[in-house]
């Protein structure tokens, strides 16, 4: 340590600073766990919320597991995860290339596209549902107008393009949801992202140093090997930034699919689904059970991120 | 015009169109809505605007709706929640990204407390309240926005105070300035914009925050800004005129605020993306 | 030594945390300090000490605009204000039980439905009225008389809320095409093709007929109406679960034909209540049944070039063995009930009983609702605003109301996905039945 003299003072203070946040994490974060876990054993409704809470042992986390519904809205949830990140990486990166330019029109464009990420996702759902009406809605009118027959984007309706598939047609639509309802959850949170991503795709882009992509062009490398070969493999850690920071806000999307869809049981993601539990059929001790079993995935997920990015970080 | 110029030019016209496209796909939506608050309900379910505008639907919200208390209380909970997690997180951020206390453990817990889908908090916080008697109130919300806020704040910034070199803040201790001394007149001032950003940030999620709003602030004792539109869905249409004007009244802030500071959240946003 | 502070001050922090807590807690208990917006447009009284101002919530809508008027009535019958606060439908079903659970006391009267009623009675979250009925004069007693309110909500044999509205469904139909109203569904199975222009292309409407195919709270209602002429049961006599019962299964063939044969329009699974109206209204369909009847004086009201030729009758039924017709109305009301944590209540109450009663009833009648007395279905002063009353006395002779079953909200969203699957022919009534059968099973075995 550098300074000897100071290090008691040092070490008391680091101590301090971090205190009063421990202390409001735990009340927020460990206080309600342990909370929930008491409640996951007892069953506790509506009914009896004031009164007394029997003791069931693991009949909650039975009845969660065998929920149908539930597993459902797990698999809904993962498959929205999994495609949203996908599609809003290839696009945002490829935007990103695109308008790896300096100019007035590219700085317009960049302030501009910071709306889509801060409009209230409540509002987002609610403008996409009034835009999706079958009839009188916009994007229906504009694909009339193109000569195109209208799409009931709000429905359960087949995806004719997944419905005709052979053989897997009728699994696609029945457990994969190639239904227009889960197209539109997707079309729309793609529409809210993408510019998030294209826009942190950007400024790594532009922090690669002139150097090395003159370097390239020197040694004779078209476009797209430089873009292959040297950019993209610059831009891995950003790469692995983004993917966590898009999975963790994925996995708490709520309002707009509430917005849309209320709360249907075909639609449902996980968090309307213990939203639907909690408030709806106010088994609370049911919904606890969920709760916890979601914690312990989604902190399964964490340490396997953190794991994850150190090992990119070090190899950097 | 010569031969390269005009090639470049022409270079520039797809890049153009492209432009208008996006422009098209992610801007037109939302003047859509904001020019729809002024038309009249039937003229946005038959999409067949007219060019009068009328200010109908924003009287609609502010009679029916006590828009004005969630507004207020859309206001106190995003800048106390800002306010506290900022107040009690930078002094953490700074310790962790000086002497890296609590080490990994403190780091993933902070991590995963962001990374919990909110859904998980409603039932414990609204049994929780329920037995305190906070359940209805503004300090119930707060605290449940802590869950989220806190963990943002602490994260990025401590990417922030790592930017600022440690040499600066030596000279400041040779100088004989002590821990707070430093904090406050050389790092603080020096991760200013970036910690703004986030500030910023923090602000704008929990004004557009809904899921706690929904669960835990049930009547307009304490319910927050974004409720106010599904009041439009009513038992047998959806009065699209109120709520397109209740999602303005919703957004229009956030937007100001956003467009007023957008360089320094992107900076923000992109500099806290690589740690 | 150092591991020990560490621990210490962690520990110190946490309690101090905890105590600012709930400090904030006591304070919170007094109200917050935004004044609340008086929205009636009625004088405003400012002798408050007086009269303490009573705090109604109830769903946005015609109820809403309704008891708006019956509020000013009131307000200035005895000069006691009323506030009636306006909360967004959807969202009001799915959260004033737990508003009402968690002891709120932002309100003092809740607009609630039948089937919240045993829940919330059962965690004393809302009050039993007996005796504030005991304490009533005689004039306000007859006012009140529970003998002519068509259902009282009651729970363990303790009356808990007074209605405010009772609704039904009945058949719409245009009787410029269709002189006399189909008694069966077997009589409405041939004017719907009649009608259709898949299967009659002379046909002066596209459709023969239409009904609330939107999955929500309002699709398996409308379906009941069919299944429990057919024999088909939610829960039999039993308790047992009974919508995979051969009745059943009949009423979803019947739907199942109209979809199959395009007499519904294709887009139905997306028709709200909304929908309905704008199609009967604009000639669209032929027939619109099951549909809720406070569409009538909508389209009475509305500007529809059909609306003196659509009438309105019983919904149909099926012919049973002994030649009479088994007709199944679906129902179910509304109600006010007392907040138990509510500021106000006896001020709260007389306010109840009066909206609910005789003199307030005729009021929200003539603004559009339909409060469940006998006496306003009866009474002559309305039989010209609205028409359509008696009709409603005679169907709720009849009609059914939903079972009070403790997984109501988990075996509405079992119909919906197995009526959904019904109207867009991706499963047989059989299988859809027999799955939302397990899954009501399920949902049983669970809440019992």
């Amino acid at each position: 340590m550098k300074k000897m003299n100071h290090k008691p003072v040092q070490l008391k203070d680091k101590y301090k600073m971090v205190l009063p946040s421990i202390a409001v994490l735990l009340i927020v974060t460990l206080f309600p766990f342990l909370y929930t876990l008491n409640v996951s054993l007892h069953k506790v409704v509506g009914r009896n919320i004031r009164t007394e809470w029997p003791w069931v042992g693991l009949r909650n986390f039975i009845n969660v597991i065998s929920d149908k519904i539930m597993w459902n809205a797990f698999l809904r949830t993962v498959e929205f995860i999994a495609i949203v990140i996908l599609v809003e990486l290839v696009l945002g990166f490829m935007l990103a290339l695109i308008f790896n330019q300096e100019s007035i029109l590219m700085r317009l464009m960049r302030t501009i596209l910071i709306i889509p990420m801060v409009i209230t996702p409540v509002v987002v759902g609610l403008m996409w549902k009034a835009l999706l009406k079958l009839d009188g809605g916009l994007v229906n009118d504009l694909i009339g107008f193109l000569g195109l027959t209208p799409l009931p984007w709000l429905t359960s309706q087949p995806i004719p393009l997944f419905a005709n598939f052979p053989i897997i047609g009728n699994f696609l639509v029945q457990h994969l949801n190639a239904k227009y309802s889960f197209l539109s959850l997707v079309v729309i949170d793609i529409w809210q992202w993408t510019p998030f991503v294209m826009l942190i795709f950007l400024s790594s882009l532009q922090s690669i140093p002139q150097e090395v992509k003159e370097a390239a062009q020197v040694d004779g490398a078209k476009y797209w090997q430089q873009v292959w070969f040297i950019i993209m493999p610059m831009l891995k850690p950003t790469l692995i930034v983004i993917f966590l920071l898009r999975t963790i806000d994925a996995l708490k999307v709520f309002d707009t699919v509430y917005a849309l869809y209320g709360s249907a049981a075909d639609q449902r993601l996980l968090n309307v689904h213990v939203m639907n539990i909690a408030l709806r059929l106010r088994n609370y001790g049911q919904g606890a059970a969920l709760s916890i079993l979601i914690l312990i995935a989604t902190s399964l997920i964490s340490q396997w991120f953190v794991k994850f990015v150190n090992q990119g970080a070090v190899n950097e | 015009m010569n031969n390269r110029q005009l090639l470049r030019f022409i270079k520039k016209v797809p890049l153009f169109l492209l432009c208008i496209l996006i422009f098209f796909i992610w801007i037109t939506p939302i003047i859509w809505l904001i020019y729809g608050s002024f038309q009249s309900t039937d003229a946005i379910a038959q999409s067949n605007f007219s060019s009068e505008l009328t200010l109908d639907n924003y009287k609609e919200v502010f009679e029916r709706t006590n828009v004005l208390d969630f507004f207020i209380n859309s206001i106190i909970v995003a800048s106390t929640a800002t306010f506290f997690s900022a107040l009690i997180g930078i002094p953490a951020a700074y310790s962790m990204a000086r002497w890296n206390t609590g080490g990994m453990g403190l780091a993933f817990w902070i991590l995963s407390s962001r990374m919990m889908p909110p859904a998980v908090s409603i039932i414990p916080f609204f049994l929780m309240f329920t037995k305190i008697g906070i359940v209805d109130t503004v300090y119930g919300l707060i605290i449940a926005h802590l869950t989220f806020g806190l963990a943002f704040m602490i994260w990025m910034s401590r990417v922030f105070i790592c930017e600022v070199p440690t040499e600066i803040e030596e000279a400041a201790k040779i100088d004989g300035a002590n821990l707070w001394q430093t904090l406050t007149r050389v790092t603080l001032p020096l991760a200013k914009p970036g910690l703004i950003a986030t500030m910023i940030l923090n602000l704008i999620f929990s004004w557009n925050e809904y899921l706690f709003a929904f669960s835990l602030s049930l009547t307009e004792k304490s319910r927050t800004l974004p409720i106010v539109a599904g009041i439009f869905v009513t038992s047998y249409q959806i009065k699209w005129g109120p709520m397109f004007a209740a999602a303005g009244i919703i957004t229009i802030p956030i937007l100001i605020l956003a467009l007023l500071v957008q360089r320094h959240i992107i900076g923000g946003l992109t500099m806290g993306a690589f740690k | 030594m150092k591991n020990k502070n560490k621990w210490f001050s962690l520990l110190i922090g946490t309690l101090i945390l905890a105590l600012v807590i709930s400090c904030a807690g006591q304070q919170a208990a007094e109200p917050a300090a935004e004044e609340p917006v008086v929205e009636e447009p009625a004088a405003e009284e400012e002798s408050a000490e007086v009269l303490p101002l009573v705090k109604v919530v109830i769903m946005s809508g015609p109820e809403a605009d309704g008891m708006k008027k019956v509020a000013e009535a009131y307000t200035e019958l005895t000069g006691n204000p009323v506030e009636i606060v306006e909360q967004g439908r959807d969202t009001y079903l799915t959260l004033i039980p737990t508003q009402l659970l968690s002891g709120t006391d932002a309100f003092d009267l809740a607009f609630i439905q039948s089937t919240m009623v045993g829940e919330l009675a059962q965690a004393g979250a809302i009050l039993p009225l007996t005796p504030y009925l005991d304490a009533l004069t005689e004039e306000e007693a007859q006012d009140v008389d529970l003998d002519d309110v068509l259902v009282p909500a009651m729970y363990a044999g303790e009356v808990y809320g007074l209605p405010t509205d009772i609704s039904t469904l009945f058949l719409f139909y245009r009787s410029d095409l269709i002189p006399e109203p189909p008694d069966t569904w077997e009589e409405t199975l041939e004017l719907a093709r009649q009608f259709s222009q898949s299967q009659n292309s002379a046909s002066p409407t596209p459709y023969g007929i239409a009904f609330d195919g939107v999955p929500g709270e309002s699709l398996p209602e409308t379906f009941y109406n069919v299944m429990w002429s057919f024999g088909g049961e939610i829960v039999d006599a039993n308790g047992e679960v009974a919508v995979d019962n051969e009745g059943a299964i009949a009423a979803g063939n019947f739907w199942r034909t109209l979809a199959q044969e395009e007499l519904v329009p294709p887009e139905i699974l997306s028709w709200g209540f909304g929908e309905v109206l704008a199609a009967i209204e604009s000639g669209e369909v032929a027939m619109a049944v099951p549909a809720w009847n406070a569409a009538y004086p909508m389209i009475l009201n509305g500007s529809s070039e059909f609306k003196d030729v659509i009438k309105v009758a019983t919904v149909p039924g099926v012919e049973q063995a002994d030649g009479t017709i088994l007709a199944t109305p679906y129902t179910h009301s509304y109600f006010f009930a007392l907040n138990s944590a509510g500021k106000n209540l006896d001020a709260a109450f007389k306010f109840l009983s009066w909206a609910t009663g005789k003199e307030g009833g005729l009021i929200y009648a003539k603004a559009g609702g339909a409060p469940s007395r006998k006496s306003i279905f009866t009474s002559a002063e309305l039989a010209d605003v609205r028409p359509e009353f008696p009709l409603m006395l005679a169907s709720l002779e009849i009609a059914k109301m939903g079972p009070p079953i403790c997984f109501w909200p988990e075996h509405i969203d079992a119909m919906n996905t197995a009526l959904a699957s019904i109207l867009d022919l991706s499963a047989t009534p059989e299988e859809a039945l027999s799955t939302a059968a397990e899954s009501m099973r399920q949902a049983q075995a669970a809440c019992e």
